[in-house]
């Protein structure tokens, strides 16, 4: 899935990220509770970036160079942000944004040494988690080289609703989000090199499927992003009785793409956007409902990338 | 133990039980679907002897079909039609002169409505299951409009998925039409084959969301397709009986009525509007399924 529409949806989305940079800055609140309340959208957009310079054997393109270079210099570095992690030490999210600017090469080693030290704490480690974040975790410790002992990603697959094989009549949505993020936690985004267990990979191949039809016709496109992911994660996005709906839902995903370049998040709801006369109170609404869905479709894109380089280097090993 | 006899032998006990008492009073529409549940369910109970259900459902269709000649839908017919092929099934009702009155209402209510070509070509293809000689040439004629309809409005969607309900009831419809209850495979022209992938992952959505209303229709269309293999149809069938209730009817929709009750004075009435049409088509779809009884 590599046409125009698809390279015309990631420049008029990165477009979009780029017009409104200003709104991924926690630091632009003024209560410390906005400001963790806002930190997700920026470390998922650096978690954005980082997969797209791996996807990118010539580095990572200017746009997103542009994205990560500003947040550095106008977030990351700044001692506001830097004292978050003691005051916050909980979030894993202090964690993400560190090892996303390290993967792009931003390193900053006094940040680290403090991130060391929380670590050394215990405390981070110590909290109870669903079993998708602990791996996020311990995929973290691994990526950053943190010498810390802590469980393997794999080691908490067993605890996870996946491994569990549920009857997915019953999945709501809060599960089909912990089967998604379970696989790609898993595989590191398919980085890892590892598979699934056969038996799993089985129930996938008919769940996932089954699924994606079900949000492609509910129009919860956030869902269908994600589960867009995961079928290339697994490699099963070619398979004969898949690639149909696979192609339909990229069709569908990249359809509900705004002019401005966002994809609707399951929570927008367009009569209460058209009420909003503001410009700066609709620029702000898109975002707030947005972002995580346009960032969803852009990691999509990476994935289609990243699994075409994959693909590749094992044929040329072959 | 297949547990699909029993299922279906509660509901003909809840009808008998529950409805009975209360169809003669019931809205025209409220006794042919009483009438259908009846003729279908009467295999599987042993409270009433065939006799006896062959009259009820007579009495019933008849007193329509008299009474309401001028206000009958189309609908209505193909519940009556459908009612005396069950009703048949039993060898023991005499039902002739009845058809010919149904026959005379269809020419009536086709020409006054104009129903939609899927809806006239089932009554047809209905009154010929009941013995009328059928006007084949007519029939053929509309099978080919039905198919060149059908590969304009569904087969050539862009997103497949993205059906209404009541789009989704039409194309059920058509199945039933142009597989004439799944006893002819459908021309490859139809592009109906090509929509079993979609109709599964439809299955699986509506059994999902518990829309009871679609899938019995779905599951007829999926038999009817040949499609009754795969998993969509079994947990579909499952859900069906788990939606079974202790007095025999299906649905659950005791949560909705209850809310409906402390918003606003509710003016459904709860077994003519709710719960006879759904445990009909459910008793309907299971009974199609297990191959006991079918309108063939």
């Amino acid at each position: 899935m590599k046409s125009e529409r698809v390279r015309s949806f990631e420049s008029k989305a990165v477009s979009w990220i780029r017009n409104n940079l200003e709104r991924f800055n926690p630091l632009r609140r003024n209560t410390f509770d906005a400001i963790m309340g806002d930190l997700k959208a920026m470390c998922e957009l650096l978690f954005l970036c980082s997969l797209k310079k791996e996807s990118n054997p010539s580095g990572l393109p200017r746009d997103y160079r542009m994205i990560v270079e500003s947040l550095y210099n106008n977030v990351f570095c700044k001692p506001a942000y830097q004292e978050l992690i003691i005051r916050r030490p909980d979030t894993i999210l202090h964690m993400l944004a560190y090892i996303s600017f390290r993967a792009c090469g931003y390193e900053h080693a006094w940040y680290r040494q403090r991130l060391e030290r929380v670590l050394a704490t215990g405390y981070p480690l110590q909290i109870e988690r669903l079993p998708h974040r602990n791996m996020d975790l311990s995929l973290m410790i691994e990526k950053g080289g943190f010498d810390i002992p802590f469980p393997s990603p794999e080691s908490f697959f067993e605890q996870t609703l996946l491994a569990r094989h549920p009857n997915i009549y019953y999945l709501n949505e809060a599960d089909v989000y912990a089967i998604t993020h379970t696989i790609f936690y898993y595989t590191d985004f398919k980085q890892r090199g590892n598979m699934l267990p056969s038996s799993d990979h089985h129930y996938l191949k008919k769940a996932l499927p089954s699924l994606l039809a079900f949000y492609i016709r509910q129009g919860n496109w956030d869902l269908v992003g994600e589960l867009l992911i995961c079928l290339i994660i697994l490699d099963i996005s070619s398979d004969v009785f898949i690639s149909e709906l696979y192609d339909l839902g990229w069709n569908c995903f990249l359809g509900a793409q705004d002019a401005e370049g966002w994809i609707r998040g399951p929570q927008f709801l367009p009569e209460e956007y058209a009420r909003i006369t503001a410009a700066e109170d609709k620029a702000e609404y898109a975002f707030a409902k947005n972002y995580h869905t346009t960032i969803v479709g852009l990691i999509a894109v990476a994935m289609c990338d990243l699994s075409d380089l994959i693909l590749n280097s094992e044929g040329r090993r072959t | 133990m297949n547990p699909i006899p029993s299922a279906i032998e509660r509901a003909g006990d809840w009808l008998l039980s529950e409805c009975s008492p209360k169809v003669d009073k019931a809205k025209p529409t409220s006794k042919l679907y009483y009438s259908l549940g009846l003729s279908i369910t009467s295999s599987f109970t042993s409270r009433v002897t065939p006799t006896e259900v062959g009259q009820i459902i007579l009495s019933n269709i008849a007193v329509v079909v008299e009474r309401e000649r001028d206000r009958l839908s189309i609908r209505d017919i193909i519940l009556a039609l459908l009612a005396c092929r069950y009703a048949r099934n039993s060898g023991t009702i005499k039902i002739g002169p009845l058809v010919q009155l149904l026959q005379a209402a269809t020419k009536l209510v086709i020409e006054k409505t104009k129903p939609d070509p899927c809806d006239v070509y089932l009554s047809q293809l209905l009154l010929e299951m009941n013995g009328r000689v059928p006007r084949r040439e007519e029939m053929l004629g509309s099978r080919q409009q039905l198919l060149s309809e059908l590969a304009a409005t569904f087969s050539q969607r862009k997103n497949p998925l993205d059906i209404s309900k009541d789009e989704l009831l039409i194309f059920c419809k058509y199945v039933f039409a142009l597989t004439e209850f799944g006893t002819k495979s459908t021309p490859t022209q139809s592009g109906l084959h090509n929509t079993v992938q979609y109709l599964r992952y439809l299955t699986f959505y509506h059994t999902k969301n518990r829309d009871i209303d679609l899938v019995c229709p779905l599951l007829l269309a999926l038999k009817y397709l040949g499609a009754e293999g795969c998993w969509e149809y079994s947990s579909a069938t499952e859900y069906l009986l788990n939606s079974q209730n202790q007095d025999g009817s299906f649905g659950l929709y005791e949560i909705e009525l209850y809310l409906d009750s402390l918003a606003k004075d509710d003016v459904r009435n709860r077994i003519e509007d709710i719960y006879l049409p759904v445990t009909v088509l459910a008793s309907w779809s299971l009974a199609t399924l297990i191959g006991k009884v079918n309108v063939i």
